[in-house]
């Protein structure tokens, strides 16, 4: 990949359980990433989808330093985010910045709006000298579609929309170059949720933004993304550029999750995907599945699954499966390719 | 015509009181749902699809106040005393809550709150009531019954949870099944299975499918007829495929264009000749 602002390499983490815990389950930990590799283009906005428990937040954490990784590397302008110094730290901080899932648990109900855009240059004070503070405030505000009043204002004056577009002026005042926004629409109602995904493409698209788009729902991230990783227990199954991942899935979890979410006008035409209803519950991170992790759920899985787990073939465009679908004839796949 | 409809909703509204003056939630709203048949109050929070599944059921807080009409196979509910309300309750129209995690008791097993609304509502005795509550919890799929029978609701994922609801919801053999948002915490996998669940239940009770959901996709692959509220109030009704294909109402037309997968719908079909 040319110019790569973001690369992840064999990203581990796992969460230790308690004693009692080890015990009962026999396993030492939840290992919510396990073995995740990507690389994210300049200006390139990537969605990541999978259900709860797929690790997708865990990985939103680790990308922005919340949470450290077991182990794996995570490059940001190909400095390895583990070994920076204090100074590439700081930097690291301020350019890459994460938009949280719940607008009213990530807004300090004590703060005015003022303070809450205002902080990260306290931080960062060289960013926006003293006396520009309160204009750039009223730019941030206004590139989010909130009036100047609302500097005044506390978070609980707001609705949920407003308070996540908050959230993303707050993001964007100390001049990112990533934005992490893990489900910034998943409280929100429908017409609310297009709002802000909306305003979210204009500034990506204004500020040339490196963008991960997390969220659960693949009509959304189609909406956004350029290219969409598909994850399950802790793993991706599938990357590809968005729209060959929509028009023809390749792994079965990936075409199973589509056609969980049905496209209304396409249903009603009948021109939906099929209808695919997976068997039984995703299974527990703390014992996956041996093999594919997707088996015990997929309606392909033959002995083969169980025994060998597929990868990517590379990590740009392909499916972790040895029985891939919609793959045109002639065409290498790596993962197909029985042990 | 009224006949062959096991529900009709005429003029209804719901108006909540409080002291700082009083909310009307649902305004006017009409719809009537034939034997059988399925239908889908379509809206955002606040648009008042939760008040009118509420006011049929008969189970609004105290502060609410009812006008207008529901009859349920001729039989006015508006204003029903509550001992004639429990008996049909359960018994003839019978809900699916939203949220499972609260909906259960944690401190009963499942199989024991199953077993209640046959022991307490159908008279069973406690051993045939318990075998009657393992049947049901298979009815509804859940492998293992009669082990899981014995289990508390926090030993239930979210998709089984709601499955227990459903087997609670069905164990009378209602002939109205309403659906409040059956699927909105669990994941778009476990949705579909719980969907397919509702479905089949549906197909296969012959009971009539009223469907609370703010989700257009969902809608659209659940139910024949939709009803489009806003604040309260119907904006549209029609077959979902008329509705959808050719919405009349701004509101409607709004709603579709703001759902993701219509943008995405939209890219495919300029694609597409």
């Amino acid at each position: 990949m040319n110019d790569p602002i973001l690369q992840v390499t064999d990203l581990h983490k796992h969460f230790p359980l308690p004693f009692l815990e080890r015990m009962r389950t026999g396993a030492k930990a939840v290992k919510a990433l396990d073995g995740v590799t990507f690389s994210v283009a300049r200006g390139e906005t990537v969605g990541i989808v999978g259900e709860s428990g797929c690790g997708k937040s865990t990985l939103a954490r680790a990308l922005v330093g919340l949470d450290k990784p077991t182990s794996g590397t995570i490059r940001v302008n190909g400095i390895d985010v583990a070994t920076m110094t204090r100074a590439q730290r700081r930097q690291f901080h301020r350019t890459v910045q994460m938009v949280f899932q719940d607008p009213f648990a990530s807004l300090d109900p004590r703060m005015r709006v003022r303070r809450i855009i205002g902080e990260g240059w306290r931080a960062h004070p060289d960013l926006v000298p003293e006396s520009q503070r309160e204009r750039t405030a009223v730019e941030l505000l206004e590139s989010v579609r909130l009036p100047e009043e609302a500097l005044n204002r506390f978070p609980h004056q707001f609705s949920g929309g407003q308070r996540q577009r908050i959230g993303i002026a707050r993001a964007l005042a100390v001049q990112p170059s990533i934005l992490v926004c893990d489900e910034p629409t998943s409280g929100l109602d429908v017409s609310v949720q297009a709002q802000v995904l909306d305003l979210l493409r204009g500034l990506v698209h204004d500020r040339g933004l490196t963008v991960l788009f997390i969220g659960h729902d693949l009509p959304m991230i189609r909406s956004i993304a350029d290219r969409v990783i598909v994850m399950y227990l802790g793993r991706i199954v599938e990357v590809g550029p968005a729209e060959r991942i929509f028009a023809a899935p390749q792994h079965p979890y990936t075409k199973a999750l589509l056609s969980a979410t049905p496209d209304p006008l396409r249903v009603t035409s009948g021109t939906a995907h099929e209808r695919i209803v997976l068997r039984g519950d995703v299974p527990s991170p703390l014992n996956p599945p041996s093999g594919c992790r997707f088996r015990t759920r997929c309606w392909k899985a033959q002995d083969l699954c169980a025994q060998v787990e597929p990868v990517l073939a590379d990590d740009v465009n392909s499916a972790a499966c040895h029985f891939p679908e919609n793959i045109a004839p002639g065409t290498v796949t790596g993962s197909s390719v029985a042990a | 015509m009224a006949d062959s409809n096991v529900l009709d909703v005429e003029r209804l509204s719901v108006r909540f009181t409080s002291p700082e003056g009083d909310v009307t939630a649902v305004r006017d709203v009409s719809f009537s749902l034939p034997e059988g048949g399925s239908i889908a109050l379509l809206g955002e929070s606040g648009s008042g699809k939760t008040a009118t599944a509420r006011a049929i059921m008969g189970i609004l807080d105290n502060n609410a106040v009812t006008s207008g009409s529901i009859r349920f196979r001729g039989q006015e509910l508006v204003g029903l005393d509550e001992e004639s309300y429990q008996k049909l309750r359960g018994a003839e129209i019978a809900m699916v809550f939203q949220d499972a995690q609260s909906a259960l008791n944690p401190a009963y097993t499942v199989g024991w709150q199953i077993a209640e609304v046959f022991r307490l509502r159908d008279g069973r005795r406690r051993s045939e009531a318990k075998r009657l509550a393992i049947e049901a919890l298979e009815r509804v799929g859940i492998p293992d019954a009669a082990r899981r029978a014995r289990q508390y609701p926090h030993q239930f994922s979210g998709g089984m949870r709601q499955r227990v609801l459903i087997a609670i919801a069905l164990a009378l053999r209602p002939c109205v099944l309403i659906a409040d948002e059956p699927t909105t915490a669990l994941d778009a996998t476990i949705q579909a299975q719980i969907l397919e669940l509702i479905r089949e239940v549906h197909r296969e009770s012959g009971a009539a499918l009223v469907l609370i959901s703010h989700d257009l996709g969902v809608v659209a692959q659940m139910v024949q007829r939709v009803v489009v509220m806003k604040d309260g109030e119907v904006v549209e009704e029609g077959a979902v495929r008329d509705v959808y294909l050719r919405p009349q109402h701004p509101y409607t037309r709004a709603l579709l264009e703001a759902s993701p997968s219509f943008q995405a719908g939209r890219f495919v079909t300029e694609e597409e000749p």
